[in-house]
């Protein structure tokens, strides 16, 4: 059988997207929708005293109101119940959706916006970690105390999660270390950046169900939230996905959709609601931003003997989906090294400001750009090479995590060494120039995940799929190749529905590395028994032994006997006109770990853990503070490359996106909440902002996935900025432990260093 | 309201629009040419990038009154009318220049506007050329791979043959 | 809204008299349309320019070059009367947002818009551009790019920006412009240079700040520092910090006042350095 399955490939969406005739949800005709507009909060903090709709309701073309009274009174439940819909007596950020109209026209349910009252009583707010923090600080959450939650979640005041993981005598190994060194660290929050505004059309069906056309990186997921909020069976509720203009991370939680659905169940009218830019940016689940402090000992050789850290992330007014990112940073703290005396700790905070979400590796760039800045100074202090270094202190197989699990097909120190050696590690650099690099690990997931395959009378095959296509590939893409590969066809030839709940495939969406993964499973397996079924039934049509027959191109034969051949709709016309399978991706268990190392910790062990090094070449004008990142190279191990060109994307995108955290982007809050909510202040990286950059692929199978695949879309997120960090200080002596690293800082750093004068966010070494 | 006559992708249409309102809305509203992307309506994404008598614009801030006895080329009218992909959208494909694909129409016309004033850009100057195009997937580097490769095709194909794509004479205007 | 498509200067001035406050000037319209979005008053109306071909034509005579207002920046990165003439206008025009906004910005929007950090101001008030600012009745006056951007507005109701002179004379003139990020933004802080040479020695010079007070401005304790010297790092340093010293930056979201002036120091070294 020809293998399709690491070879380059077309993507089968490719055409549609050159010719502007992909359908996004602003995309989808509609004639008699709605239009539905939010009346947000324009406080950080109020008490509601008075909302009254009457008037609103009154005005021409109004249709539907929806706000605290006319939906249910449960609590959403991440983990802390802690939100609701609407705002029930309290506003936590400033844009904090209140009340939701949908009327005939824009202008209409603009006018009634206008029109609804509400009275707000400002409170004190929480603008940072620190007050969130402090003895005296205002509460976000008045009433925490009353809320129900997850038993491994720790709620107390403005704390809404914290978690640990220690190992060894910290104390102890300090004292016996060549050099301590601690660095103390602050990252900035950040958007997660898709171009494509969210959006939702929601339409009550004549049976009282709901169906919502929406795009959206976890439509089972936000179909079972919607129906069990709003006491509706799930199979009466139906999302139906579009193609999404990007994601990454901040479509997993639903927002148009939660109020597009609330007005379409009180009409009968189709309600459309399309977030402008500002109104997205007033919405958005941002990247935690917080401040991080490491406190680490080495011996003269550069053996790292013990590490501290702490995090303290800033998850916005409700913990939506933010817990993850304190979960990750501690397992991120001193990894992937090999360091006996660990003590790391991560604490979320509620402040007044927008929900912090898991976008692409939360937690994965803050944590990693601290902590390889702190071993880079470290090295510095060793007067140590940084390479060398991390070479001798990163895993190998057969070593054991900080929460001891056992570490099986590691690759770090290649991915190290191989992405040094592309960028040149050894050559001179010229002044002002500098390298650098930093490595990481990360996790693949294995979630829920089911497919169908089926072959039509046809002979054409069609595969279902619950996974929706966010623009990483990993459906569109990849899917085919997989089914492809076990029937002896081209991918071409594949043809999808995607996330539809319709079609009862059901799927966990795309997060946490794991979409090719876990869909990928349930389609192999799905294609495992759709190829089985075929040779059953070739076996009787061709009279042959299953050992014998192959499917190739289409067609069951004879091996040894081309000619003696069936195609596939003569197969299926034999077995009563169709033939599928179905596929679920399995449960596999998380790997051991040692329970007495953590603390409130549910995400203590990593299932096929991949491994990621960045290298970065910068050019520092440190007069100006410029930094001109020439060039990037990523080496990744994947386990197993399934579709190649799209893991050379996702390389690409990362490190962009990588760069942009580390060196531009910043979410800015002020009195009146966020200060750029739109693109013009915002500052993504354009094509003149973006290096070279250079993907190597290290496949080094785990025991653990489908066909030794880890996971792919996050890991090369993580390292680029850390990386540049390093790059500037070798480029300058200096860099600001401040991100972004714009040029402001990157100059004021090179100011203080020439003056000796220590920065605010810089490091003291004893 | 005010009456203009804009010739759009081959197309002349007679409408009516309000004084003030964009080339984007007129595109995707009135006229139902949903391949134009509205991204951030500030000019700050080139989602929304057409061309207006072959020059490149950012739709959301453009007055459709402005476009009145004009040409514009949209992501639709780029292709042949049989059907047949332009090179630079074959380009495009070829290269993987594309994941969600959001950014995509703003970014092939604003890569044909370069090509067609400049045949034989440097990778600079492709990069200049779509500096007010944001993609958040791909990084940019297939994007210019591909805007350099279909620059070549181009060249190419314009030594053996004068100029036949039908986008391009549009572009010309 | 009401909706005009004037053909002649006259007749548009006729509407800016009439409507007053209320009469909106479209010109490129990227700026405009953020003030539209805010709202206008029901009586409002547009008067859009476009028509009148008089705005858009380049020109020059014997001792000036003429731009229209309405001459796009695009138009200025290609016109070789301004690469003649006037190259830091098609430097400037070339660092001025992306294409897309190339295409569409005006010279005459840049100027009547007085942004801080506009990159065609700096180019203009280093070269000693003056502009025609017409109304109804009245004669044309001519001011100072200067003049005119200091001014909050910039042009009252009642008035149009008609045509822009730039002196032609031989002359040496650059342009350093600093960001955040590389493509799509707005100076942090830019600089722009001119100056006429006697021989070896400058005999006139005119250094242009954006982004360094509340308008472009002039920085004259630099522009002394040059006249009557030879070109050389030493007075390209002394420029430096004679801007630095007549820079009044402000502190904002995207930078510090001790950081602007930090630049404006090293970018008008650089900007002299380059001539
Ligand atoms: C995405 C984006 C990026 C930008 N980047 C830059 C940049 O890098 N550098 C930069 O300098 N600017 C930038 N700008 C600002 C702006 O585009 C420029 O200032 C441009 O030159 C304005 O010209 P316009 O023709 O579009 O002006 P318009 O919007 O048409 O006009 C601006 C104002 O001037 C008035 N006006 C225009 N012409 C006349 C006239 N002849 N007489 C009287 N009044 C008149 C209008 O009524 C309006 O109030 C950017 C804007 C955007 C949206
Ligand atoms: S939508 Fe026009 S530039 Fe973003
Ligand atoms: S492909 Fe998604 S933004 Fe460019």
């Amino acid at each position: 059988m020809d293998t399709v399955i690491g070879t380059s490939r077309v993507r089968p969406d490719a055409a549609a997207k050159v010719r502007g005739e992909t359908v996004y949800v602003a995309d989808l005709p509609v004639h008699d929708a709605l239009t539905a507009v939010l009346v947000r909060s324009p406080h950080r903090f109020a008490r509601i005293r008075r909302l009254d709709t009457r008037r609103a309701a009154q005005l021409p073309g109004v249709v539907a109101i929806a706000h605290r009274d006319t939906v249910p009174d449960t609590p959403l439940d991440f983990g802390i119940k802690d939100q609701h819909l609407f705002p029930r007596e309290y506003v936590r950020y400033a844009g904090e959706p209140v009340v939701a109209i949908a009327a005939e026209t824009l202008e209409q349910a603009r006018a009634a916006a206008a029109a609804v009252e509400i009275d707000y009583e400002p409170l004190p707010c929480v603008d940072n970690v620190e007050q969130a923090l402090a003895p005296d600080a205002p509460l976000v959450h008045p009433d925490w105390e009353t809320y129900e939650h997850g038993a491994s979640r720790v709620l107390r005041g403005n704390i809404c999660g914290q978690n640990r993981i220690s190992r060894g005598d910290v104390d102890a190994a300090l004292a016996r270390a060549h050099v301590t060194v601690t660095s103390n660290f602050r990252f900035s929050a950040g958007i997660p950046g898709y171009i494509e505004p969210r959006a939702a059309l929601a339409r009550k069906e004549a049976d009282g169900g709901l169906t919502v056309f929406c795009g959206s990186q976890s439509p089972y997921g936000n179909r079972d939230d919607l129906a069990a909020f709003f006491g509706l069976a799930p199979e009466r509720v139906r999302f139906i996905n579009q193609f999404v203009g990007g994601a990454f991370g901040g479509k997993i939680l639903m927002a148009a959709e939660w109020y597009a659905a609330a007005l379409a169940l009180q009409c009968d009218r189709p309600v459309r609601l399309v977030f402008s830019r500002h109104e997205d940016g007033l919405n958005v689940f941002p990247r935690h931003g917080g401040i991080a402090t490491f406190t680490s000992g080495a011996a003269a050789d550069g053996t790292l003997l013990a590490m501290r850290a702490s995090f303290v992330f800033d998850t916005g007014a409700y913990i939506g989906y933010g817990a993850g990112t304190g979960l990750i940073a501690t397992m991120l703290a001193s990894a992937p090294y090999r360091i006996a005396n660990v003590d790391l700790q991560a604490t979320l905070v509620y402040t007044n400001k927008q929900v912090a979400g898991p976008v692409r590796a939360p937690g994965g760039p803050q944590a990693t750009w601290a902590k390889e800045l702190h071993i880079d100074e470290i090295a510095r202090r060793l007067d140590m090479d940084p390479l060398e270094m991390r070479l001798k202190n990163a895993w190998e197989d057969g070593d054991v995590s900080a929460t001891g699990q056992t570490l099986r097909s590691v690759s770090v120190k290649e991915a190290l060494r191989r992405a040094a050696d592309a960028i040149g590690w050894q050559k001179t650099r010229a002044p002002g120039h500098g390298r650098g690099i930093a490595c990481s690990w990360w996790f693949s997931s294995c979630s829920r995940s089911e497919a169908r395959v089926e072959i039509r009378s046809d002979g054409s095959v069609h595969l279902h799929s619950g996974n929706p296509e966010v623009g990483t590939g990993s459906a569109a893409a990849a899917l085919p190749i997989v089914v492809a590969d076990r029937l002896g066809i081209d991918p071409s030839a594949v043809t999808l529905t995607l996330a539809d709940t319709a079609t009862k495939t059901y799927d966990s969406g795309v997060g946490g590395s794991g979409s090719t993964f876990s869909a990928g499973l349930a389609a192999l397996q799905a294609a495992e028994a759709v190829r089985a079924r075929l040779i059953e039934r070739a076996e009787d049509l061709l009279e042959a032994r299953r050992e014998d027959i192959d499917l190739h191109r289409g067609k069951a034969s004879v091996r040894g006997a081309p000619d003696h051949a069936l195609s596939f709709a003569e197969i299926a016309a034999g077995s009563g006109g169709s033939i599928s399978g179905s596929g679920t991706a399995p449960e596999i268990g998380d790997p051991e770990f040692d329970a007495e190392s953590v603390e409130s910790h549910d995400f203590a062990s990593w299932l096929a853990p991949s491994f990621v090094a960045s290298a970065a070449a910068v050019r520092v004008d440190a007069q100006t503070g410029r930094v001109e990142v020439q060039r990037i190279v990523t080496a990744q191990d994947v386990g197993h490359a399934v579709n190649p060109t799209g893991i050379i994307g996702q390389i690409e995108g990362g490190a962009v996106q990588g760069l942009g955290f580390g060196l531009t982007e910043e979410l800015r809050f002020g009195e009146q909440g966020i200060e750029n909510p739109g693109f013009q202040d915002y500052l993504m990286p354009t094509a003149l902002d973006a290096p070279a950059i250079e993907s190597i692929i290290i496949e080094r199978p785990s025991g653990e996935g489908p066909l030794g695949m880890k996971g792919v879309g996050e890991p090369p997120v993580t390292t680029p900025a850390a990386a540049i960090g390093n790059a500037i200080r070798d480029a300058i002596g200096t860099v600001p432990y401040t991100t972004p690293m714009t040029p402001e800082r990157v100059w004021r750093a090179a100011c203080d260093a020439s003056a000796q004068g220590p920065s605010e966010y810089s490091s003291r070494s004893t | 309201m005010q009456a203009i006559k804009v010739n759009v992708n081959g197309d002349v249409r007679d409408a009516m629009v309000e004084p003030d309102e964009s080339l984007l809305q007129f595109v995707r509203e009135r006229l139902q040419l949903t391949g134009t992307k509205e991204g951030c309506s500030t000019g700050y994404c080139g989602a929304c990038t057409v061309l207006v008598d072959g020059e490149p614009v950012n739709a959301c801030l453009f007055f459709a009154v402005d476009a009145d006895r004009r040409h514009v080329t949209t992501v639709e009218g780029l292709s042949g009318s049989d059907g047949t992909l332009a090179t630079l959208q074959r380009c495009f494909i070829e290269a993987a220049a594309l994941q969600c694909g959001f950014c995509t129409p703003g970014m092939l016309l604003a890569a044909a506007a370069l090509l067609e004033r400049t045949p034989s850009p440097s990778e600079h100057e492709v990069r200049a050329a779509l500096s007010g195009n944001i993609c958040r997937c791909t990084g940019y580097q297939p994007i210019i791979k591909a805007v350099q490769s279909a620059a070549q095709a181009l060249r190419r194909e314009g030594a053996s043959a004068p100029p036949r794509t039908p986008q391009r004479v549009q572009a010309r205007a | 809204m009401q909706y005009y498509e004037p053909n002649f200067i006259d007749e548009a001035l006729v509407l800016l008299d009439r409507f007053g406050t209320n009469a909106h000037v479209l010109a490129g319209g990227t700026r405009l349309r953020f003030a539209l979005r805010r709202g206008v008053a029901a009586d409002a109306a547009l008067i859009n320019l476009k028509r009148i071909a008089d705005l858009g034509r380049i020109e020059d005579t014997a001792s000036d070059l003429w731009i229209g207002p309405l001459v796009t920046a695009a138009a200025l990165r290609r016109h070789v009367l301004v690469g003649k003439h006037a190259p830091l206008l098609a430097t400037t025009a070339a660092s001025l947002g992306a294409a897309q906004l190339q295409t569409v910005a005006t010279i005459g929007g840049n100027i009547v818009s007085a942004d801080p950090a506009a990159d065609l101001v700096p180019a203009l008030i280093a070269y000693s551009a003056d502009a025609e600012i017409l109304s109804a009745g009245d004669c044309a006056r001519i001011a100072t790019v200067e003049d005119i951007v200091s001014k909050r507005p910039a042009l009252q109701g009642r008035e149009l920006l008609g045509r822009i002179r730039v002196p032609i004379a031989p002359h040496r003139a650059s342009y350093q412009k600093m960001t955040t990020r590389r493509g799509l933004e707005m100076a942090l802080v830019s600089v722009a240079v001119s100056c006429r040479m006697g021989g070896a020695v400058v005999a006139d010079a005119r250094v242009a700040l954006a982004g360094a007070a509340p308008s472009v401005v002039r920085a004259r304790g630099a522009e002394r520092a040059l006249i009557g010297s030879r070109l050389s790092s030493e007075v390209a340093q002394a420029a430096g910090e004679r801007a630095a010293a007549d820079a009044d930056p402000l502190t904002d979201a995207r930078a510090s006042a001790a950081y602007r002036r930090a630049l404006v120091a090293t970018l008008t070294q650089r900007a002299v350095m380059e001539l």
